[in-house]
């Protein structure tokens, strides 16, 4: 089956993940298919890469730290994307509250280096995500809207947006650090979508008051939630699954 | 420009009378740029790599006869415990462990890393300014 007719299939195919794992393996057996955008895509549990791969598959860890380190070998353009998936989460929560434009234009710098990875786009990302940094020592970040948080509460919240925004947009240096600052951007993001279930009470209080006293590197560890966690991984998968399926068809990403 | 040869490889066993520990005791091995942890379970078993630049604590939990390492990375991951080892074997392993980590992190600061404890210390600062003036 030529690359054409194969591809011609794969489009036709009835969405039967059956179906589609038969033309894809058919599409391995004869080299016409990516075969490390095949593995990525059963990495984020497409059901039919699954059934092509069978055993396989490579194997996909539980803890979400690990999932994600598990991406490296797929490269920077790959694991930006999970960066830019938390990201995607946390600025919708700090444009609740504030105006300050830098951890938008930090997403937005990450996002122009994964469609064009240059130079010139790496180092203006790093700096739009350096600049997230400065946020949290100002009097006033932004200008931050009334509500019911308390300063410390608003501190513990800000702290995390703030954090996972200068990571992820960090991610773009080469390996190993910059996959490091696309895990640590992630973790940064699932606290701060812990901080989210925290009801009102002494209990929620309580754990407010513990996720402004965090350790060296900024976590604590009741805020590894199963809800943030699920909501994160599925949010990572979601931003790159697309592109392991263009690769995969040998489209451009 | 000479090179210092890699570190040899040891391997750091629990003891075959604690507890999950008779027939497969765990093991940690100390690559040139990593740590390993094994579990074997009577199907299967367990394998986890991480380098050293990854981890950012180690600490011993002592016992009387035995001790557990423990040592959390800084993803933030749920921290490895080796359980079982020999009170002085734990010592050891976490002298090496310490001294690995120390050769792979000075040489190479990571300014991200140096960036978060930054923050880490504003937030500090902050919070203890908002409890003063409270």
């Amino acid at each position: 089956m030529s690359d054409r007719r194969w591809r011609a299939r794969a489009r036709a195919a009835s969405g039967d993940p059956q179906e589609e794992a038969e033309v894809l393996a058919m599409a391995l057996r004869q080299g016409s298919l990516d075969p490390q955008a095949l593995a990525l895509a059963a990495y984020l549990e497409h059901p039919p890469a699954l059934l092509t791969l069978g055993p396989r598959a490579p194997h996909r860890p539980s803890s979400l730290e690990s999932w994600l380190r598990g991406l490296g070998p797929w490269g920077p353009r790959v694991w930006g994307r999970a960066a830019a998936a938390a990201l995607g989460l946390v600025i919708p929560l700090w444009e609740a509250r504030h105006s300050d434009p830098r951890p938008r234009q930090a997403a937005e710098a990450l996002t122009t280096w994964l469609g064009a990875p240059t130079p010139a786009h790496a180092e203006a990302a790093s700096a739009a995500g350096e600049a997230c940094y400065l946020i949290l020592g100002e009097e006033a970040p932004g200008s931050a809207r009334p509500g019911s948080r308390s300063p410390a509460e608003e501190r513990a919240l800000a702290f995390r947006e703030t954090r996972a925004c200068a990571l992820g947009a960090a991610c773009v240096v080469d390996p190993p650090q910059g996959l490091r600052h696309a895990v640590l951007a992630a973790v940064a993001t699932r606290e701060r979508l812990a901080l989210e279930e925290v009801g009102p009470g002494a209990g929620g209080q309580g754990l407010f008051r513990r996720a402004a006293e965090v350790d060296r590197l900024g976590h604590l560890p009741e805020l590894n939630t199963q809800e943030s966690e699920l909501r994160l991984r599925g949010e990572v998968r979601a931003r790159v699954l697309p592109y392991a399926l263009r690769a995969l068809q040998g489209e451009p990403g | 420009m000479t090179q210092s040869p890699a570190p040899p490889r040891r391997t750091y066993q629990s003891s075959r009378l604690t507890m999950g520990n008779f027939f497969f005791p765990d093991r940690l091995v100390l690559e040139a740029d990593r740590v390993v942890f094994r579990k074997t379970h009577f199907i299967g078993g367990e394998e986890e790599s991480i380098r050293y630049e990854q981890i950012a604590s180690v600490s011993v939990q002592s016992g009387v006869l035995f001790a557990d390492l423990l040592f959390e990375t800084t993803g933030g991951s749920a921290p490895v415990f080796l359980n079982g080892l020999w009170k002085g074997t734990a010592a050891r392993a976490k002298t090496e462990l310490v001294a690995r980590i120390r050769s792979h992190t000075t040489d190479r600061p990571d300014p991200v890393v140096q960036a978060l404890e930054r923050q880490t210390e504003l937030l500090e600062s902050i919070l203890t300014e908002l409890r003063r003036r409270a």
